[in-house]
């Protein structure tokens, strides 16, 4: 990876697509992950390849380590995109209907949605380490440092994440 | 409940195949430097083998003659001392710049 990080540097097409191969379906769905509407991870993953290759193009790039480098550009994306506002937590729920997330293949349907719905409903933060630590496997450290924060606080949002999705599991279960 | 493990049931969904191509001709759009490359190679290429074609003569400026000696070019003609001369408005500038004519004491 480090090869195609020094390719990227050249600004050239061919680099940007093998780019788009390795990493722009995981960073997809991160934007996806911040964001809970298609429509705008779309928009946040064209303005990230976007500036890299006029980044790339201008000189300026010093990546070395060009997975990090993207989630944070996708990172810096999203929060752009929230802060317009146009996505609240009404939002996020009623987006939960339109395909932001699918159940894996052998699973239950419904159990997806369900799981989907308590997802849809974590705060950004919380939700945003639970995805990466369990769908980027990402460790705490790692973590920490795409987000910019310290290591405790990764630690307790994950905690705090797992236990609210604990707590309203077992609550649905038992109005099951 | 090992939540890490209900969690894998579900994933977020995969962008949609055209999404490779948009945000590639995106970013290529941006910046079309490719196009603009491709341009000057052109255009340099181009150049070259206009000047190449045109044979010595034309890049020494001079004429070759028939034993195939590059004559110097000819020499341009010599600025008049006319040209050279303050004009009008300079002259006018340097007049009103002489105390004598604009009423400064010595």
């Amino acid at each position: 990876m480090e090869i195609l990080a020094e390719r990227v540097r050249t600004g050239r097409l061919p680099a940007l697509e093998e780019v788009y191969d390795a990493y722009g379906s995981a960073l997809y769905q991160y934007a996806l992950s911040m964001l809970w509407n298609r429509q705008d991870a779309e928009d946040a993953l064209q303005n990230v390849f976007v500036k890299l290759l006029r980044m790339a193009r201008q000189g300026g790039m010093e990546v070395r380590d060009l997975k990090g480098y993207l989630f944070r550009a996708v990172r810096n994306e999203a929060i752009t995109i929230r802060s317009r506002g146009r996505l609240g937590k009404e939002a996020e729920r009623s987006a939960s209907q339109v395909g932001v997330m699918e159940a894996a293949s052998g699973a239950d349907p419904l159990e997806a949605a369900r799981i989907q719905e308590v997802l849809a409903d974590l705060p950004m933060e919380q939700r945003e380490v639970l995805v990466l630590k369990v769908y980027h496997d990402m460790t705490f450290a790692e973590i920490a440092e795409l987000t910019v924060e310290k290591l405790n606080t990764v630690a307790s949002r994950y905690k705090y994440a797992v236990a609210k999705l604990q707590r309203r599991l077992r609550f649905q279960e038992e109005r099951r | 409940m090992n939540v890490e493990r209900m969690l894998r049931s579900v994933r977020f969904s995969r962008p949609r195949p055209e999404l490779r191509d948009r945000v590639l001709r995106a970013a290529v759009r941006s910046w079309p430097m490719d196009l603009v490359s491709s341009f000057t190679l052109a255009g340099l290429v181009f150049a070259v083998v206009i000047v190449a074609a045109s044979g010595p003569q034309a890049s020494a400026g001079g004429k070759r003659s028939p034993q195939g000696a590059v004559a110097p070019a000819p020499a341009r003609p010599a600025v008049s001392p006319a040209v050279l001369a303050p004009q009008p408005v300079e002259r006018l500038r340097r007049r009103e710049l002489r105390p004598e004519l604009v009423g400064v004491q010595r």
